[in-house]
């Protein structure tokens, strides 16, 4: 059996966390990570919901320890949690929020105290096949289609990643990131890069533009920031002034190359992309204000052209379709033309159109509903809005209706009633006839 | 519904206008939640909020702040946070 360990080339006594502007050493953290391996129920799955991601990263590691497998949901709403718990026996849920409760799950309280470092532990090896996560794709059914991740493939990507972002292996980096770690994305930058690549973390979730610069403040240089268009966005339009960055990471929804120059120069450093998906993790990555075209990690092969292409690496268990529309000029380099499905992404939360109508038609008395994108105008953040047919239900009804299966950041707005959608005689809806009933409202 | 003050009105209407609110800005209720059940504001509304306040106001939301809960707890709650802080 091949085995990664579960930190690369750090020692005991190098910090690997700044946790309220103190800094965690990888002793301190496998003290930690022991103590709480120790407090874990029977059971081989854990939702791991911890807000602090060094509470996150505790719990994770703990996980891997105890060879159980980390859940990764792809949102908090109750009835996602309760679907995803129905599958897997004996979940249990980990939080460190005691004001939150989830109806019909055990919890585990992350522990309050602290334990001190008693002894130097050995840094654990885990097996390369151990199922380290199972993230999580909407289906249009409203259940939410599992993905394994072994520990291999998490670490290939996390040293793959490090190798293109930061290639001199002397240089220390602090990561800051506003993206949930319980995201591919959010763990994949922040929990394995420095796990993988001899890096820091912050230990906090900033969310606020002068949360984020707290948060830089209090990490020593190099620092990176992984973050989003829309915090981005926040960050360059407002007047707090930022520590020195060495580059910034987005991921989770399109940069656009305006908002990507806005940030350099306001931020007085590079923006890179991630291109990824939640069946392969990062895949490529670019710098948006100099390349249309992406460059796939080392290890990844790309196969195909148009909406038929395949990711394939070593550490992937089989070729991965991508959902997007791709012209492939091979040499490892390929420029994104659409996507084909109809995924959904805001703010690092993920969800697909055919999920969101299904909800939307669920609802008492909606007799046909459709969610819309509108059409992207600049760099500015649209909510979705939505064309219902109901005749006694108000907007409120509808929000009430979605609520309790949708994420808050995917609830229309405005939402348009109307007589009827133009569907065709088949019953599809096209984006193109939706477009025109779009056109008539605004 | 109690009335909204001069100020109160002045940040309900930059509410509305940078959020894309449908409600008519008179028409917010004071003591209302902003969030989920009340007007049913989001995280991304609270960023967008954020900036609007800074621009306007010179004043920037923290999230560490002891009172953040309360400060999102209401359009009067909010308004007077800016109202007491405003540069």
């Amino acid at each position: 059996m091949d085995f990664y360990p579960l930190i690369h080339g750090k020692l005991g006594n190098s910090i690997l966390c700044w946790n309220d502007n103190k800094p965690v050493s990888v002793d301190q953290f496998l003290t930690d990570t022991f103590a709480l391996s120790q407090e874990l129920p029977d059971s081989n799955w854990v939702i791991n919901l911890c807000d602090s991601r060094y509470h996150f990263l505790v719990g994770f590691a703990a996980a891997l320890i105890k060879g159980k497998t980390n859940i990764l949901p792809p949102n908090k709403t109750p009835k996602v949690l309760q679907t995803i718990a129905s599958q897997f026996p004996k979940t249990f849920c980990l939080m460190d929020n005691e004001s939150e409760e989830i109806p019909g799950l055990p919890v585990l309280q992350y522990p309050s105290e602290i334990n001190p470092v008693s002894q130097t532990l050995g840094i654990p090896e885990i097996a390369t096949s151990h199922k380290a996560a199972i993230a999580f794709t909407s289906g249009s059914t409203g259940t939410p289609q599992p993905h394994l991740k072994s520990w291999g493939s998490m670490v290939r990507i996390a040293r793959n990643t490090c190798q293109r972002l930061i290639p001199d292996k002397t240089k220390e980096f602090s990561i800051v990131a506003t993206v949930p770690p319980q995201h591919m994305y959010g763990l994949e930058t922040s929990i394995m890069l420095p796990l993988q690549h001899e890096g820091s973390l912050h230990g906090g979730r900033p969310f606020f533009p002068i949360d984020i610069q707290g948060a830089l403040e209090s990490v020593p240089q190099d620092r990176i920031l992984v973050t989003t268009p829309i915090h981005l966005k926040a960050c360059v339009e407002s007047s707090v002034k930022f520590p020195k960055i060495s580059f910034i990471l987005s991921a989770t929804a399109p940069l656009s190359r305006e908002l990507a120059e806005k940030a350099e120069q306001a931020l007085d450093t590079g923006v890179f992309e991630i291109y990824g998906c939640t069946e392969a993790g990062t895949i490529a990555t670019r710098q948006t204000s100099k390349s249309n075209a992406w460059k796939l990690l080392d290890e990844a092969n790309l196969t195909g052209e148009n909406d038929q292409c395949y990711i394939d690496a070593a550490y992937l268990p089989q070729p991965i379709k991508l959902p997007d529309i791709i012209k492939n000029y091979g040499d490892g380099l390929f420029e994104l033309q659409g996507r084909s499905a109809d995924l959904i992404n805001i703010g690092g939360k993920r969800t697909s159109l055919g999920e969101l109508n299904y909800y939307l038609n669920q609802i008492m008395k909606v007799e046909d509903g459709a969610y819309f994108v509108p059409p992207q105008n600049g760099y500015e953040h649209k909510r979705l809005i939505a064309f219902v047919v109901a005749n006694d239900l108000r907007e409120e009804d509808i929000i009430q209706g979605l609520r309790k299966n949708v994420d808050p950041v995917f609830l229309p707005r405005p939402i348009h009633f109307v007589d009827f959608l133009p569907r065709t005689s088949t019953g599809k809806l096209t984006r193109a006839s939706l477009l025109e009933t779009f056109s008539k409202y605004f | 519904m109690a009335g909204l003050t001069v100020f109160e009105k002045e940040v309900s209407k930059l509410m509305v206008e940078n959020l894309n609110l449908t409600i008519n800005f008179e028409d917010i209720d004071p003591d209302k939640p902003l969030f989920n059940d009340g007007l049913g504001l989001d995280s991304i509304d609270a960023l967008e909020l954020s900036l609007a306040i800074s621009q306007r106001y010179g004043l920037e939301i923290k999230s560490d702040d002891k009172n953040i809960k309360h400060l999102f707890s209401s359009l009067r709650n909010l308004s007077k946070h800016i109202e007491e802080n405003k540069v």
